[in-house]
């Protein structure tokens, strides 16, 4: 009679074959886990008139400190970049010369770099006409048309200059000059925080100011920022979405501060030629590039633009790129916009 | 007849299926737990409130321009009445999904459905 049996399986065996399913499960779990525990700090402000959010990985007590400070770093620009708060603005509206903070200085070189670029289709010089149409103070209504006559007279972005000393003249002297920085100054607070979070040894995060937004670093579990484009004809549904590694889009839209009267809608966006809200069929102008103050004003030029004009400057400026949403077209894009977004319509 | 081999389940088998099933459970519940998006995160300056959006109601939400009236129905929430001059907020919703808000920058007052988002962020 032979030794050998069958071998039946053994207890032994048993808890091994368990052993292992537990240990891979253990694996599973853990990997799950971790992936959920890889948590971002979520922090939000209101400053300049928008709601900030900002977003930094991962979450712990350095994180929630430097997105304290990259936030102070944002009111600090707040306090002078607006003319409520700020003499500077006073002075130059007086037709005086006029110190400029330091901390306005890239600001207003961006702004002016933009205006020059786009033909003033952007313009800093803008404010009496903004301000006279009342949104900046949450009180808007149609200006008289020769109030209207009269601000316009004060637009334009070659009627300063900036000495080497940091002063800005008005050209000819004594000319008021009636600065809007407030479509730069926030895409630049955006940039400013960022390089706060990143200079605290911050890896990776989003900051968002009211739409207008800079990612930087390796987003945690995905490796990029998945950035949605808002629908103009939806307040809560997206256009798209845009897959972005490092850099900033803002947009601007016919949608983001308006009121209507006798049913017609004025927005916000105003022609520095008419001084009237644009009306030439670009519902949004999305920019993207590396900063996060080049976009917020390259958005408002493309806007002003049109959908022609608009997408040529987009297409002209290297490391820029746009999509531009017209009524009743297919959306435009730039050359490079390619696979890096997923359209709803088009 | 060869003696000693079962055909039959053991207990061991038992124990092994149990085990699985629970992992499978396990893990199946951590990755697939439902998206948090019933509840409203309301904030103001000085507040921050959460309500279920299964909780029908009309909630006072105090801004510095004055009082809000958010209302939860039917799953969602919508701004009913705000004191804000171009009362944008009151044509934002409702909102029922996760990540989508609510927002009236004249009197300080945001509302966001909570939970897992498709996007980091929307360009607006």
């Amino acid at each position: 009679m032979s030794n050998f049996r069958p071998s039946r399986p053994s207890g032994i065996k048993h808890c091994r074959t368990i052993l292992a399913t537990v240990l891979i499960g253990t694996l599973i779990l853990t990997s799950v886990a971790c992936k959920k525990g890889i948590q971002p700090t979520r922090e939000t402000r209101f400053i300049m008139g928008t709601l900030v959010e900002i977003v930094a990985y991962p979450s712990s007590e350095t994180t929630r400190a430097a997105v304290n400070r990259a936030f102070e770093r944002m009111e600090e620009i707040e306090d002078q970049a607006y003319p409520d708060r700020s003499e500077f603005f006073l002075s130059l509206r007086e037709g005086k010369p006029s110190a400029l903070p330091e901390v306005l200085a890239r600001v207003l070189d961006k702004a002016l770099s933009v205006a020059s670029e786009s033909e003033g289709a952007f313009d800093p010089t803008l404010g009496r006409v903004v301000s006279l149409w009342g949104f900046d103070r949450n009180e808007p209504g149609i200006p008289a048309d020769e109030d209207l006559a009269a601000a316009l007279r004060t637009v334009g972005y070659r009627r300063l200059s900036v000495d080497s000393d940091g002063v800005v003249r008005p050209t000819p002297p004594g000319n008021p000059l009636w600065l809007e920085l407030g479509g730069v100054a926030k895409g630049y607070a955006v940039d400013v925080a960022v390089a706060e979070l990143t200079e605290s040894g911050i890896q990776a995060g989003i900051v968002n100011a009211g739409g207008d937004l800079r990612s930087f670093g390796v987003r945690p579990d995905r490796g990029f920022w998945r950035i949605g484009i808002q629908d103009p004809d939806d307040p809560q549904g997206m256009l798209g979405v845009l897959e972005v590694d490092e850099g900033s889009v803002a947009t601007s839209g016919d949608y983001e501060r308006y009121f209507e009267k006798d049913g017609i809608r004025f927005h916000h966006i105003l022609d520095p030629t008419s001084g009237l809200p644009v009306r030439n069929g670009i519902r949004s102008a999305t920019v993207i590039t590396r900063e996060c103050g080049l976009a917020d004003a390259l958005a408002t030029a493309a806007f002003v633009m049109g959908p022609e004009k608009g997408l040529a400057l987009l297409e002209r400026l290297e490391g820029v790129e746009g999509i531009l949403v017209v009524d009743g077209e297919d959306l435009l894009t730039t050359s490079g916009v390619g696979g890096r977004i997923g359209f709803d319509r088009r | 007849m060869t003696p000693g081999f079962r055909k039959g389940p053991t207990l061991w088998d038992g124990v092994l299926i149990t085990v699985f099933i629970v992992l499978t459970i396990s893990v199946a519940m951590m990755m697939g737990s439902p998206d948090p998006g019933s509840v409203l995160e309301v904030k103001t300056l000085t507040e921050e409130v959460r309500i279920p959006l299964d909780r029908d109601g009309r909630y006072a939400v105090s801004g510095p321009l004055g009082t809000a009236f958010v209302v939860v129905e039917d799953g969602g929430a919508r701004m009913e009445s705000a004191p804000c001059p171009l009362k944008i907020c009151e044509t934002m919703g409702p909102v029922t999904k996760s990540g989508q808000t609510i927002l009236c920058l004249p009197n300080r007052i945001s509302a966001r459905v909570l939970g897992k988002v498709p996007v980091d962020a929307v360009s607006r």
